[in-house]
């Protein structure tokens, strides 16, 4: 169709009515589209967050291949460890000063780090597989270091506001301080009715909004 | 309060005018919940429904060409502040067929056909281009052709939005170029040794005529191939930046190559845009509002 077709058929008129209209979604479409958003959003940022990584700290050689999965061995821990506070102060310091009497300060930025990125190798595989909501509603109930997954994860979506990652990790994750874990009861629509309800506003917004600043 | 922020960038004048035709179109809608503002750009915004914000800007570049195009895009994401959620391009384009000519296009993929020599043969200049970056050639030594940049939204599905399901959207295939070409379409050239794997040609230099015929060819009408100057230099900066499931092209295709540049077409151009707003404002409505059904 050529475009007198294409207007005649779908006039200009009918899309201003659908831009300035106030009925597009019932109240359960706002919430099944809040959770799948949601969904989305924590895909994205996990996406972009791994490009990061993969520019600042895996080894040249290590660039993950057609499937996006990373196979080869990355730099040495301590100079990914080196590299990561020194360019991304912020977040190494959200990770480190999380918890303040658990395993990720006992093991300093160098073990967390490298937990991060065994996060990471494991995120993207799920990721790529489609199985990212499958991983996080998974048992990650072990004595693994990928128990630390929860605060990562908020680290990752939130590196510049500490306030806000201690109130995302306090919902994702369950245990002590000491024992982070993620909830076995973990549930994306659950995670935004109860910040919504909590007035954790600025998170619904970042997470709803647009992908959180990590691209 | 959650914001969905659309950039939209033009290049020339006709362009713009379509653009700005369209916000004062949704904002003069009796009732319209729109406000607008004008400095530094046009710019209009509404809370939207489920407690949402909208905010839609355009972008007039006052400029052409895949680097400046690709510069915009990389502009906007390189910064943390005010990033877009979606960056929409509109502009003309030129119709490798008569029959491609006067319709809306989404942009699917590019290939680009830019790269060769300038030479004064008889003291009038020429321009050749180096085949082996648009195809494979009989020189071993010779590097691999560029290959296609893909646009996750032109493609339908893989991007956020699927542009494409929104009912009488046709894609297209980019050849990008960094001049206005006003010379038709010519027989493809004949490979040395046919594929597969692919077709070999001879190594040296083609005409653009011969590169748009190649390249319509290779598409073998199962794509429409359009002519434009921006988009290799977008979803290039888009591909590294990271951002191809937010960037969309939208091109109509107002000439026909030959017949670019008469006062004829200046009209057209002018017109089909204008009428171009219509298909721009139902992919505007799809970015802003994902669960509408354009």
């Amino acid at each position: 169709m050529n475009i007198d077709q294409l207007n005649a058929e779908y006039p200009l008129e009918e899309t201003l009515a659908s831009l300035c209209s106030e009925e597009f979604l019932g109240p359960d479409e706002d919430r099944e589209g809040l959770a799948a958003r949601l969904k989305e959003q924590v895909a994205l940022a996990i996406g972009g967050q791994l490009r990061t990584i993969r520019k600042h700290f895996w080894a040249p050689d290590s660039i993950p291949d057609k499937r996006g999965v990373l196979e080869r061995i990355p730099r040495t821990p301590r100079a990914v460890a080196r590299r990561f506070a020194d360019e991304q102060a912020s977040v190494s310091k959200t990770v480190v000063s999380f918890d303040p009497h658990g395993e990720l300060l006992a093991h300093g930025a160098e073990k967390a780090f490298v937990d991060f990125s065994r996060q990471l190798t494991s995120l993207e595989k799920f990721q790529n597989e489609g199985q990212l909501e499958e991983f996080l509603l998974g048992a990650r109930s072990n004595e693994s270091p990928e128990d630390a997954f929860g605060p990562v994860l908020a680290a990752m979506l939130f590196p510049e506001d500490e306030s806000l990652f201690h109130a995302v990790a306090s919902e994702l994750v369950s245990g002590s301080d000491s024992e982070l874990r993620i909830a076995p009861s973990f549930d994306f629509d659950d995670w935004a009715r109860v910040l919504a309800s909590q007035g954790h506003e600025r998170f619904t917004e970042l997470l709803v909004s647009k992908p959180p600043e990590v691209r | 309060m959650p914001t969905t922020r659309v950039k939209i960038v033009t290049f020339n004048q006709n362009e713009s005018d379509a653009v700005t035709e369209l916000l004062d179109d949704i904002r003069n809608v009796p009732g319209s919940p729109w406000s607008g503002t004008t400095a530094p750009q046009v710019t209009i915004r509404r809370s939207a429904p489920g407690g949402n914000n909208w905010i839609v800007e355009h972008d007039h570049l006052r400029a052409q060409g895949n680097v400046l195009a690709g510069m915009k895009l990389a502009d906007y994401f390189h910064t943390h502040r005010a990033r877009p959620d979606y960056v929409l391009f509109y502009g003309c384009a030129g119709a490798t067929d008569s029959a491609w000519k006067d319709k809306f296009f989404v942009v699917r993929d590019v290939v680009y056909m830019s790269l060769g020599t300038v030479e004064s043969r008889a003291g009038v200049e020429h321009v050749v281009l180096k085949n082996k970056w648009i195809c494979h050639v009989d020189n071993p030594q010779a590097d691999a052709p560029l290959a296609a940049s893909q646009l996750a939204m032109g493609r339908g599905g893989n991007g956020r939005v699927n542009v494409l399901a929104i009912s009488g959207m046709q894609s297209a295939r980019v050849a990008a170029t960094d001049k206005v070409v006003k010379v038709a379409v010519d027989s493809p050239p004949t490979p040395e040794t046919p594929g597969p794997p692919h077709d070999v040609y001879k190594n040296g230099g083609w005409s653009y005529g011969q590169a748009l015929g190649h390249i319509v060819d290779e598409a073998k009408l199962s794509i429409p191939v359009i002519v434009d100057m921006e988009s290799f230099g977008i979803a290039k900066a888009a591909e590294a930046l990271g951002v191809d499931d937010r960037v969309v092209i939208c091109r109509v295709t107002t000439d026909a190559l030959s017949d670019h540049g008469t006062s004829g077409n200046n009209n057209n151009q002018k017109a089909q845009l204008s009428a171009g707003r219509a298909q721009l404002a139902r992919v505007l409505l799809a970015l802003l509002n994902p669960r509408s059904t354009p």
